[in-house]
Parts: C-alpha cells; sequence; structure tokens
C-alpha cells in the first residue's frame, strides 16, 4: 500500500496531490512539485485531483524518481522567485550562484542510471509534460550518441538495423559514404 | 557496406521480412544470466517521435546525417519527415567522430530534409573556422531554401553575396 511519502500533516494536506503509479503505489507531493508537470498542472486547474491522480504509464520506481527531480526543481523556482527582486544584492547573486552549481550537480548525479532507467524517465517525463526531466534525459541521449557511426549507436541501445537494402543505398547516395 | 558487416547484436531481434510489418517487442525483455542486477532493455527504437526529435534536436547536423538519421527505420523516418528538425542547419566537422565526412554532401542531404524551411545555415571546420564550400554548394542552397537567409554573423557567409 502507501509506503512512500505519507506525511500525516494535515495541515498542508489542502496543497498535497496524491500521484498513483500503475503499480498502485500512492505519493503524497506538494502541489509546487506536482505542476511541474504540465500534464497535472491541466489536472489540477481542471479541479480533477480528487482521490488522487492515477498515472498508468508510470512506474512507482520511476515515479519515484520524477518526484525526486520536480521536488528539487521545484524548490529551485521557489528560491529563484524569494531572490529575484533582489538582483542587485550582490550576497543574493552568490546565493543564486550557489543554488544552480548545486542543482547542476544534482541533475548530473540524477542522470547516473542505466539505460533502461534513462529511457522510463524520458517516457514519464513526455507524459507528464515536464520540460526540464525531457531536456536533461534527451541531453543525455544526444551527448552518447554524438560523433557515433549507426553500427556503433545500433549496438549501445540493442537496435536492430532494419533498413531495406534499398534504404542502406539511398543513405550511402546521399551521403556518399566515406569510411577508411 | 554497413548492411554486410551489422555485427551480431543487431541481429538478436529477427530481421523484419520484406514490406512486413510485425509488432514491437515487449517493452521490456528480460536478459537472463544476469542474476541480481537485473538487468533490462528496451526498445530504442519504438521511442514517441516527440522525444526522437528532442534528441536529435541535440544534435550537430553531420551527427543527424551520418550517424543517428541511419540507425533503424523510426529512428531515420523522424529525421526525414520533420522539417522543422532542419530549419535552422548546424554542421559542424570537429575531431573525434568515428566516421569521416564528406560535409557538403552531409550538408546537402540536410538542407534537402528542411523541405524548403531552412532559415539559417551554418557550418563550421574543427576550429570554428567557415567551411570552404564552392560556390556551387552555395547555388544549392538559395535553391533548395527560398526562406533561407544568410546573417552577416555567421560564418558561413563566404563565398556568398
Amino acid at each position: 500500500m502507501a509506503s512512500a511519502g505519507s506525511g500525516d500533516e494535515k495541515a498542508a494536506a489542502a496543497a498535497m496531490i496524491t500521484l498513483i503509479s500503475s503499480d498502485n503505489e500512492k505519493f503524497e507531493v506538494t502541489e509546487a512539485t506536482a505542476t511541474l508537470s504540465q500534464t497535472i498542472r491541466h489536472m489540477i486547474e481542471d479541479g480533477c485531483t480528487d482521490g488522487g491522480v492515477p498515472l498508468p504509464n508510470v512506474t512507482s520506481k520511476i515515479l519515484a524518481r520524477v518526484i525526486e527531480y520536480c521536488k528539487k526543481h521545484a524548490t529551485a523556482a521557489a528560491g529563484e522567485e524569494g531572490s529575484s527582486s533582489s538582483f542587485s544584492d550582490a550576497a543574493f547573486l552568490e546565493v543564486d550562484r550557489a543554488f544552480l552549481e548545486e542543482l547542476e550537480e544534482f541533475d548530473d548525479a540524477f542522470l547516473e542510471v542505466d539505460r533502461a532507467t534513462l529511457f522510463d524517465l524520458i517516457l514519464a517525463a513526455n507524459y507528464l509534460d515536464i520540460k526540464g526531466l525531457l531536456n536533461l534525459t534527451c541531453q543525455k541521449v544526444a551527448d552518447s550518441v554524438k560523433g557515433k557511426t549507426p553500427e556503433q549507436i545500433r549496438e549501445m541501445y540493442n537496435i536492430v538495423n532494419d533498413l531495406t537494402p534499398e534504404e542502406e543505398a539511398e543513405i550511402r547516395r546521399e551521403t556518399q559514404w566515406a569510411f577508411e | 557496406m554497413a548492411s554486410s558487416s551489422s555485427s551480431s547484436i543487431g541481429h538478436r531481434r529477427p530481421r523484419l521480412a520484406d514490406g512486413q510489418e510485425q509488432p514491437p517487442p515487449a517493452q521490456v525483455l528480460r536478459r537472463e544470466g544476469k542474476a541480481e542486477e537485473e538487468e533490462e532493455t528496451r526498445d530504442w527504437a519504438a521511442l514517441p517521435v516527440d522525444t526522437l526529435l528532442a534528441v536529435f534536436g541535440r544534435l550537430d547536423g553531420v551527427d543527424i546525417v551520418m550517424g543517428a538519421g541511419h540507425v533503424c527505420r523510426p529512428w531515420r523516418r523522424a529525421t526525414r519527415e520533420e522539417p522543422e528538425l532542419w530549419r535552422r542547419v548546424h554542421m559542424r566537422r570537429r575531431a573525434g567522430l568515428a566516421y569521416d565526412v564528406n560535409i557538403e554532401a552531409a550538408a546537402r542531404a540536410a538542407v534537402r530534409r528542411s523541405a524548403d524551411r531552412c532559415e539559417a545555415f551554418l557550418a563550421e571546420d574543427y576550429d570554428g573556422a567557415p567551411m570552404g564550400y564552392d560556390d556551387d554548394f552555395f547555388l544549392f542552397l538559395a535553391d533548395a531554401s527560398a526562406t533561407l537567409s544568410f546573417s552577416a554573423s555567421l560564418p558561413v557567409v563566404r563565398g556568398c553575396k
């Protein structure tokens, strides 16, 4: 049953949203965290989050990671808003910079996952419409295929070459393959 | 050549018979023999087009035309049928590529895919210097894309009026 994220703070309950993973695990998160997902933001706006938001495409394992990301970045967003009025204040700029660095470190560490998890995170970010997470995960894939041949990429991602001989010939013609 | 030299990995799953569409393989395939560490694989060929484009949009044009764009049919389709991807073409020849690039051929392939929607074209050599295209190429560019504007801030303006 609900094993994760079930805080007892009744006072904050009004601002809490319950997310339900495909394997029926419930996660309670703040609205600020949940609304990093545009999909969920729209559901909240439409007032259809009572009784929890079922996310049939996201497993508890992945949802936990997604929430971890959103929590961190929701805090960052709140911090930015709080300090923006004191833009000229050097001390605040320093804090901002430290925060951004911390956020970057968090993102780097967050991306240290196996390929299957990366894939699931991309699908979840796409489905939940979390722009920052989609950017982050897609950048990781882009970085990994940069400068690689199609065959190297296939091996890396276990993709079958299903191009027809005609397509292969067309590709060679088009790019005038210059191996050697 | 590319087809005959595919490694064993390329054939882990059966090749599609001619013209015959097969349902995509199950989302999660567990490999055997990896006891505790559950190693799962995912069908990367089946990434939704939106996410594929998000990946390709972060690549250099050379990477798409020489590499990622030819990995499999769905990936190839995504790079060919989405002119938006080629609205701003950025081609860079740089060190550390796993292949040799005929940069001009690659650039032509990229611009052709933009389906007349290319607005900016930028090509750089290893050190960020503009590429030495010949006049034919600029004629091709002008021809291939009615909306193309050469900006003076882009290094590629060499040879172009």
